[in-house]
């Protein structure tokens, strides 16, 4: 949504830069036509919202054959990358003296290649693993077990025996009888919740804790587990205990 | 006649899926049912033992898969029941002499001529159990109401779930009201709740179990026991009639010991 806005936004028909979908991001053909002046304003005028490509992807910026002075490039810099946040991927440019000050300045002046690409979608995959959630919407019995990168709800109960080993964060909208592991790769903003707590042991991030009804005032109640400080801190769901009854009646 | 296939199992051994299996098929048989008990407990063959008719196997459902003999021959008929017969498993054998495909095999075999082919499965997850409930439709899981074995229950419900039975119901077996009054035990309700599936009997812990396997005569066939009219309900209900559950708590009250207790610590229930 935000990408087709910057190309329509851009693509005027009296504007003169031209943008490119890639598979790395966006590449920015600036014609020589344009003053430096007119180049920086263009940019300028596009709302930072516009930039906002998924996290791996950047921009490529093709200066044709422009000779580039310093200072337009560090308006670039100070008004578009530092000012605005976006990733350039590259500088290019057909003209040798151009291509001198982005080398000089540390800039990559070489397309991103069928390598570079590859790297860029395979971390993109592996971020949307992590991202994602499985919806499981039975109970889980004992020897069945999950293993995800990502979040994990489970609409029913965990029994004892099964296992759910997460990536990311984990909700037991039932009885949490079973394992579970959360941020089972080290992550440690992450979390679990159950309708029911009855597990003897749960594993988030790096930590293993164990518990039973002598152990914790929160047993068989509605509960949240996060890591703070490093340490797992269970809290129970008090906000929907009714005048009938827990959390869960 | 197409039989309706029910596997008896339980993933934990020595819950009574074979005394569950002998006196659920003779109980269907008393109601007028063309009934087959076949034992796919392969190498450790029991069936035959507790229905009385060890002395009068002499195929097995191996040899019929082998094709050393006819489905007739391995057959061995209930000379006390109508209807009732037993297909035997071989005991020299090993659980490998047979495979998924073939056992479907031999219950599509039996099907036309029968009503019901109950499958006594063995213990275990591994290529008994598999091969077992291959060929079933519907299953049957027995339980005690210990923990161990309502885990067991629970991975084996999980199995028969990702296998396509439909239904799977529960027997829980061996309960004793009294413990449970005593909170030692769990509790019906505790078992439902964990398992999720449909109750279809609960048989309270009696020693006629014990005479009838020793006796090598069902407990349906004399119905003189509590254990046995538990049974006979499940058959009912395999019917699909509508039984209404035992009032087990009577049975706690019953006992001698109970009622000496009663008198000792002034408990009315």
């Amino acid at each position: 949504m935000k990408i087709s806005n910057l190309l329509r936004k851009i693509h005027k028909p009296n504007s003169q830069i031209k943008p490119e979908r890639t598979n790395y991001g966006i590449k920015f053909i600036i014609p020589e036509s344009l003053t430096e002046d007119e180049l920086l304003k263009s940019f300028v005028r596009i709302p930072t919202g516009n930039y906002k490509l998924p996290e791996e992807q950047g921009i490529v910026l093709d200066f044709a054959g422009r000779a580039c002075s310093r200072r337009l490039i560090l308006h670039m810099l100070n008004s578009i990358v530092w000012e605005k946040g976006i990733k350039i991927l590259a500088w290019l440019s057909t003209n040798d003296d151009s291509l001198k000050l982005f080398r000089a300045a540390g800039l990559i002046s070489v397309e991103p290649d069928a390598e570079v690409i590859s790297q860029i979608l395979e971390a993109q995959k592996e971020r949307e693993k992590i991202s994602s959630l499985k919806i499981v919407y039975n109970s889980l019995r004992s020897g069945q077990r999950i293993e995800t990168e990502g979040d994990v709800l489970i609409w029913g109960h965990l029994n004892p025996g099964a296992e759910i080993v997460a990536g990311g964060s984990i909700i037991i909208a039932g009885k949490l009888i079973g394992v579970v592991h959360a941020g089972a790769h080290g992550r440690d903003d992450v979390f679990v919740w159950a309708g029911c707590f009855e597990t003897p042991q749960v594993r988030i991030g790096n930590k293993l804790c164990y518990a039973d009804e002598n152990s914790t005032a929160c047993w068989r109640k509605s509960v949240l587990i996060t890591l703070e400080n490093n340490m797992p801190v269970i809290r129970e769901n008090k906000f929907l205990v009714n005048k009938t009854g827990g959390a869960n009646s | 006649m197409a039989a309706r296939v029910i596997v008896t199992t339980s993933g934990k051994g020595g819950v009574g899926k074979t005394t569950s299996t002998a006196n659920i098929a003779a109980a269907l048989a008393k109601f007028g049912k063309k009934v087959v008990a076949v034992d796919a407990d392969v190498g450790l063959r029991n069936l035959d033992v507790i229905m009385g008719l060890e002395n009068r196997v002499v195929y097995n459902f191996i040899d019929v898969i082998e094709k050393t003999c006819k489905m007739a021959q391995a057959l061995v008929k209930d000379k006390r029941v109508p209807g009732l017969y037993l297909l035997p498993a071989a005991q020299t054998r090993t659980k490998d002499a047979v495979n998924p495909e073939q056992m479907i095999g031999l219950v599509e075999e039996l099907k036309p001529e029968f009503d019901f082919v109950l499958l006594d499965c063995p213990a275990g997850i591994e290529g008994g159990f598999k091969n077992a409930a291959a060929g079933a439709d519907e299953a049957l899981v027995v339980t005690t109401p210990e923990i161990p074995a309502v885990r067991d229950a629970d991975r084996i419900i999980g199995m028969l779930e990702s296998m396509g039975k439909s239904p799977i119901r529960l027997i829980i077996n061996r309960l004793r009201p009294n413990m449970v009054q005593d909170g030692d035990m769990l509790a019906k309700d505790d078992i439902l709740d964990v398992l999720s599936i449909d109750l279809i009997g609960v048989v309270p812990e009696d020693e006629s179990v014990i005479r009838s396997t020793n006796n090598g005569e069902p407990m349906t066939m004399t119905l003189d026991s509590p254990a046995a009219h538990a049974y006979l309900n499940i058959a009912e209900r395999l019917l699909g009639h509508d039984v209404p559950l035992m009032d087990l708590e009577s049975y706690a009250t019953r006992g001698f010991f109970s009622k000496l207790k009663k008198f000792f610590t002034g408990k009315k229930k």
